[in-house]
């Protein structure tokens, strides 16, 4: 089995409040760059294929700045084979997927392997992007798959909502993009760190390339950041006006006058009527 | 004396049991040979001098778990008796080849009291063993196992005795004169014999006690070698090759590179002194008694682990030593990681390194760099580990801290007091090393850093902070076995120190107190750091802190385990207590270097699972019974763990945990 | 040039529409107000025209109906070939999708296929002049994107579920349905469905769950009002460290932060205090109840209904009352 697992290095925002007020981007203190934690559920599931059909062999490639070699490497520790970089700055999901797709191309796949989304800027498109551009079978979301080489199929399974899923039989070569809750990645084991420190990355130059830059699916270049906006979100009592991201987002900060949710009081028969009477509301029953 | 064919005889079996001794101990010493070297031969003059005093003084064995626990006084008997009757077995060997000892030797007071001595001794002897047999079968402490070893040790000793009086019973009715004056027993033994009708043929019988008594010592002498008694000759040994450094410290790794660097997974990966250690465990059970994890029901039983080391090296040790000699790789059991067939993950994790064992181990066995070489093998080679973990690890190498707060989060805490930043104005005389529980974990924590601040301030003391700068210290990483992680934070935290041209620092928590006083120096380092209660005691001495009102809320302090046992800081936060608290500060059944763990370290507080009951729960039990109502300790860790526990028994009310900075701040 | 609709592809699952259908067309028809446009729904599948009825109650004035037994299961490849066509031959404003399991790879298919912008997980989205102004959150809701520019051809959307109200819009006079029979060339299906699994609430991860029920200390020794409670919703069981500790729930249903993080549309606490370790697992739920006898209890900070009693008392009425609602709307039903 040949796997390809598309790896993104994100910047990662710890702190609640990330926009420099000088000048409308993120401030650089606030974010740590780290391996997309999709990615690495990819790159887990990518071994364990690894593990079942001896002879496999993974690559793991990306795009990006040479910073984005750490999660490179981080992502080979797991026990990849190969490391591609393609050399470019940080672009938007199409001409991200226009390079990865033109690399691909040269390669010989049976699987390639995505995150779902990127937390960073939460897109979910590359991995799409680079299925159509590929011109191949795909299923996004999976949170399970099982390959059958003999005969070149893999069968995945999706969520569906309400905890019911979708088993779907598909043709190989396909790319598949993973949920988070599909496995639980590994933690590389020490002498396989220190040798992926060591590995040489083979680096792709993009001049060469006939890539799709001219158009433009995203406008991520030209879009401001703001801070959220807190939204009029419908309650079902009159005063609380914020969202559970709201107010833990105000509980972190601290400082602020405490919000509290609604409480109800009183005698048990009553409580449990308007309980009831809310889940009857939100059609929960 | 013996006649001619005696002498012959009595020779070759001196031969031969000389012979199968150094057998014996030539293969015990080329074991150990097959561990790691180690240097242990630094400070000859000093390591002599504690291994004599341990030994004459008794120190070692006087090392009890509670306060009522008074085996050691009994064994420090029977080693001293058991010594007089060492030398006495020379005089014995050698009246078969010459003469007994007589007044004609030494003299006749030097003869009167010696055997006065041993008759005495003898007798202490025989009470002393047969409290021990009532102690071991019918007490039963649960710290003694009754095995079938230590029931022969005790049989043998008792009829050396038995037989020694014999002796000296049978010899007095042979001869005319009495050998020596206060032979007060042997007389008894002497009468009691003629009166049973053996006088004619005393001197017959004598002889038969006199070989048997030559059998048994020998036996004895080679038994020894295979039993749990081999303590008496590798416990010397073992105390004066003891780690001389500080109590703390945990071994670095020099070169990741070499895969059986990485902790220890087979036998043959520990060093020499850890095998030896595995030969000077007399199986008191003390390490077990005292540990917070048996105690608590969980698998660890610290003996245990030593005993099923020992066991495995000697079983397998020929195979090893085989397959050394032919310059064959090894197979069979040494090939084996010893984890999962000698040693359990589970007993693994469950310890807090607290420390207890080897404090309280009269041979000062290292259980605790055992149990995390185990660990490093664990996580380095294997990655596995307790789930909870990963995360940890990795929030340390892309946070910084352990909870993945981030770094700038590390300036919240002091928001409201004006406290220098160490990287923006270095006019500071010593830096204030908050710790990532301070900052980050949660109020409570936070209050307890943000009292430390205003006590400094308000003893005008000049100090920083590190904010964003500051990195964790790595103790999490390198007691859950991360050492990797850990070298690559210490150097770093180093290095930025060293930039920033820092020389003081005083932390509240023990841990990173630890991690910079004991262990930063592996790498070089080179700073001052205290204890805020060190620091703190001295100025509440100096009058530089001046006491406002008393509190008089009924105190019970807990040592922690990283304050007390590790760094030896008992009496600074007792001291200051006194200053501040009009009451007496009660102590808890298990205090100072007996003090029991919070459960927190070891990696205990970042796993969160719990099998059996909760350490801080046994913690609070004793609290408790000291009838007070509030807890003070100095470690952010234990103050978490005794909330959780007051919380979980519904006691909020009644129990309250505060930290000795924070009634500092109240009362100043 | 773009016309002024405004289409919605529909999604559906046993007679019932889904609700981020629903809610993206309170958004939509607030939209089309907006620039007097057209809210308009795309419908594919075999036998869907139960759905009208409702979707016109939520606003819905045009209906792009596209009924055919190959649409009966869902299929990517068939899908995007069909609303490619459509697309293409009636040049909407904006196409948007629920950012579901089918959503979010019909969208950016569609989009790569066409070359047309494509804005996934967006929030809001209004006009302002000529411009369509759009603002999607990333960096884990800490920061939002926002697009303002003139659409010059579809723009295609996602909307994650549960990020938008679903207000009722108004209901339209005259629901125009409009029947498209595509032509499909070549059966381009690499993907066959095989099959749906029916997710057991009592077996199911966790994460996947849409409803849970927590328990804490609280509960004391009875795990079973949790089980009554759980089962009479349909919810999955999860809970704090105390009871993986004590073996009343199994390890995997753990939620904290050494345990799951869960995003589940409703949670209901019973005798959780909300220490910071079981908190920081619920962030992402959408609504959460909690039954505790403590009124300083830290969890009634984060809940957004917090019930104070016992829940010994409170629970077993709960229960009573939904099983007599279910009855009510069941001989209801059958009336």
């Amino acid at each position: 089995m040949r796997v390809i697992v598309c790896i993104k290095q994100i910047g990662f925002i710890y702190h609640p409040i990330a926009i420099d007020s000088t000048n409308g981007n993120v401030d650089p203190e606030k974010m740590v760059y780290i391996l997309n934690p999709y990615d690495e559920v990819a790159m887990e599931e990518a071994m364990r294929i690894k593990e079942r059909f001896v002879g496999s062999e993974i690559i793991v490639i990306t795009a990006g700045l040479p910073r984005t070699e750490e999660a490179l490497r981080y992502a080979f520790a797991f026990g990849a084979d190969k490391m591609i970089r393609i050399d470019c700055q940080n672009l938007d999901p199409w001409a991200t997927s226009s390079v990865l797709a033109e690399t691909i191309k040269g390669l010989n796949y049976d699987i390639i392997l995505c995150g779902k989304r990127a937390i960073d800027t939460n897109d979910n498109q590359v991995g799409t992007f680079v299925a159509e551009l590929l011109d191949i079978t795909q299923v996004s979301g999976i949170v399970r798959l099982d390959v059958v080489p003999e005969s070149k199929k893999a069968i995945v399974e999706r969520y569906l909502g309400k905890g019911d899923r979708e088993a779907i039989e598909c043709d190989l070569p396909a790319l598949f993009t993973v949920e988070k809750s599909m496995n639980d990645p590994r933690y590389p084991k020490l002498p396989d760190r220190l040798r992926a420190e060591k590995q040489e990355i083979e680096i792709v130059e993009t001049t060469s390339f006939s890539t799709h830059f001219d158009v433009k699916l995203n406008l991520s270049e030209s879009a401001s950041l703001t801070p959220p906006r807190p939204r009029p979100k419908k309650v079902f009592t009159p005063d609380s006006h914020l969202s559970a991201n709201e107010r833990r987002r105000l509980i972190m900060l601290g400082g602020i006058a405490d919000k509290k949710g609604d409480v109800l009081q009183g005698a048990p028969e009553d409580i449990a009527k308007k309980i009831v009477s809310i889940l009857i509301e939100e059609k929960f029953i | 004396m013996l006649p001619i064919s005696g002498k012959i005889f009595l020779l070759l079996l001196i031969g031969f049991i000389l012979y199968l001794f150094s057998l014996r101990t030539r293969f015990l010493i080329r074991l150990l040979s097959l561990g790691k070297a180690e240097d242990r031969f630094d400070h000859w003059g000093e390591r002599l001098r504690y291994t004599l005093g341990q030994i004459l003084a008794g120190r070692c064995t006087l090392r009890n778990v509670c306060k009522w626990d008074y085996a050691g006084i009994g064994h420090l008997i029977l080693f001293y008796g058991f010594s007089l009757f060492l030398i006495s077995y020379v005089f014995h060997i050698a009246e078969g080849f010459y003469k007994k000892l007589s007044p004609a030797i030494f003299g006749t007071l030097f003869n009167n009291f010696f055997y006065l001595a041993l008759d005495m001794a003898g007798l202490v002897i025989i009470i002393v063993i047969i409290w021990a047999a009532i102690r071991r079968y019918i007490i039963k402490p649960e710290r003694l196992e009754s095995t079938l070893d230590a029931g022969i040790i005790l049989m043998v000793i008792f009829s050396l005795m038995l037989l020694n009086y014999g002796i000296e019973g049978f010899r007095l009715l042979t001869e005319t004169k009495p050998f020596a004056e206060w032979l007060f027993v042997g007389i008894v033994f002497s009468r009691f014999f003629a009166r049973l009708g053996a006088g004619e043929n005393s001197s017959i019988y004598f002889w038969i006690f006199w070989w048997l008594h030559i059998a048994v010592v020998f036996g004895f002498s080679i038994y020894v070698l295979y039993s749990k008694h081999l303590h008496i000759f590798a416990s010397p040994f073992n105390l004066f090759f003891r780690p001389m450094g500080s109590k703390g410290s945990l071994q670095p790794i020099e070169d990741f590179e070499k895969g059986d660097n990485l902790g220890v997974s087979r036998i043959v990966e520990l060093s020499w002194k850890s095998l030896l250690d595995l030969y000077a465990c007399t199986e008191c059970g003390r390490c077990t008694a005292s540990c917070p994890a048996s105690m608590s029901g969980k698998p660890l039983k610290p003996k245990e682990i030593i005993h099923n080391l020992k066991t495995h090296l000697l079983c397998s040790g020929k195979d090893m030593l085989f397959s050394k000699d032919q310059g064959v790789k090894e197979k069979g059991w040494g090939q084996q990681s010893m984890v999962g067939q000698i040693v359990t993950e589970g007993e693994l994790w469950a310890c807090t390194t607290c420390r207890a064992c080897i404090d309280v181990c009269p041979v000062e066995i290292e259980h605790v760099e055992r149990i995390v070489g185990l660990r490093r093998y664990l996580v380095m080679r294997e990655a596995r580990f307790p789930s909870e973990y990963k995360k940890i690890f990795k929030n340390l190498e892309i946070f910084g801290d352990p909870f993945g707060a981030g770094s700038l989060m590390r300036e919240e805490w002091p928001s409201g007091l004006e406290t220098k930043k160490a990287y923006q104005d270095n006019h500071i005389d010593v830096l204030l090393w908050v710790g990532c529980t301070g900052a980050l974990y949660d109020e409570k924590t936070k209050s307890v850093a943000v009292a430390t601040a205003k006590v400094l301030n308000k003893a005008g003391v000049r100090f920083g902070i590190l904010g964003k700068k500051e990195l964790c210290c790595g103790d999490p990483a390198r007691r859950m076995g991360n050492e990797y992680l850990f070298q690559k934070l210490a150097t770093r935290n180093i290095e930025m120190m060293r930039k920033l041209g820092i020389k003081k620092l005083v932390t509240f928590c023990p841990h990173c107190l630890n991690v910079f006083r004991n262990e930063y120096p592996q790498f070089g380092a080179d700073f001052e750091i205290v204890h805020i209660t060190e620091m703190m005691r001295t100025l509440l001495e100096n009058g530089k802190l001046q006491i406002k009102a008393k509190t008089a809320s009924l105190f019970t302090y807990h040592d922690p385990c990283y304050l007390g046992r590790y760094n030896q800081i008992h009496q600074q936060p007792r001291d200051i207590l006194e200053f501040v608290v009009s009451s007496t500060v009660r102590e808890m059944a298990l205090s100072r270097d007996r003090a029991l763990c919070c459960g927190a370290g070891g990696g205990n507080f970042w796993s969160g699972r719990t099998i059996g009951r909760r350490i801080e729960g046994l913690r609070i039990d004793q609290a408790i019974e000291t009838g007070s109502e509030v807890v003070v300790t100095a470690c952010p860790f234990c103050e978490i763990m005794f909330e959780s526990a007051v919380r979980e028994k519904g006691l909020e009310h009644s129990l309250k945990i505060t930290d000795v900075v924070q009634i500092i701040d109240q009362t100043t | 040039m773009t016309s002024k609709e405004i289409w919605i592809f529909a999604e559906y699952r046993d007679h019932e529409v889904a609700s981020v259908t629903l809610a993206m067309l309170s958004e939509a028809c607030k939209l089309a107000k907006q620039i007097n446009g057209k809210t308009c729904v795309c419908l594919m599948g075999d036998k869907v025209r139960e759905y009208l009825p409702l979707l016109q109650e939520h606003g819905v004035e045009k209906v792009y109906l596209l009924e055919r037994d190959i649409f009966e299961r869902y299929s990517l490849s068939v899908y995007v070939i069909a609303l490619q066509k459509l697309i293409v031959k009636y040049d909407p404003l904006i196409m948007m999708f629920g950012a579901t399991s089918y959503g979010s790879e019909l969208a950016p298919r569609i989009a790569a296929r066409l070359k047309l912008l494509c804005i996934t997980e967006m929030k809001r989205i209004w006009a302002s002049g000529e411009n369509l102004v759009i603002a999607k959150s990333c960096y884990d809701d800490k920061i939002y994107q926002n697009f303002d520019f003139r659409p010059e051809r579809t723009v295609v959307v996602t909307v994650s579920p549960g990020d938008m109200d679903g207000e009722k819009g108004d209901r339209a006079g005259e629901l125009e349905i409009v029947n498209e029979t595509i032509h499909m060339e070549i059966d381009r299906t690499r993907t066959r469905t095989l099959k749906s699994i029916r997710g057991d609430p009592k077996r199911i991860n966790l994460e996947e769950a849409d409803l849970i029920v927590a328990g804490g200390k609280g509960i004391g020794k009875e795990r079973t009002i949790i089980e009554d409670l759980a089962n009479i919703l349909g919810a999955s069981i999860g809970g704090t460290r105390p009871l993986v500790d004590d073996g009343t729930i199994q390890f995997e249903r753990q939620i904290g932060i050494t345990g799951r993080s869960v995003s589940p549309k409703l949670l209901i606490t019973c005798g959780i205090s909300g220490a910071r370790e079981f908190t920081a697992g619920i962030e992402k739920a959408r609504l959460i109840i909690a039954i505790n006898t403590d009124a300083k209890a830290p969890i009634l900070k984060f809940a957004h209904l917090g019930a104070i009693g016992d829940l010994h008392k409170i629970i077993p009425l709960i229960i009573a009352r939904v099983r007599n609602h279910k009855e009510n709307t069941k001989r209801g039903q059958h009336q």
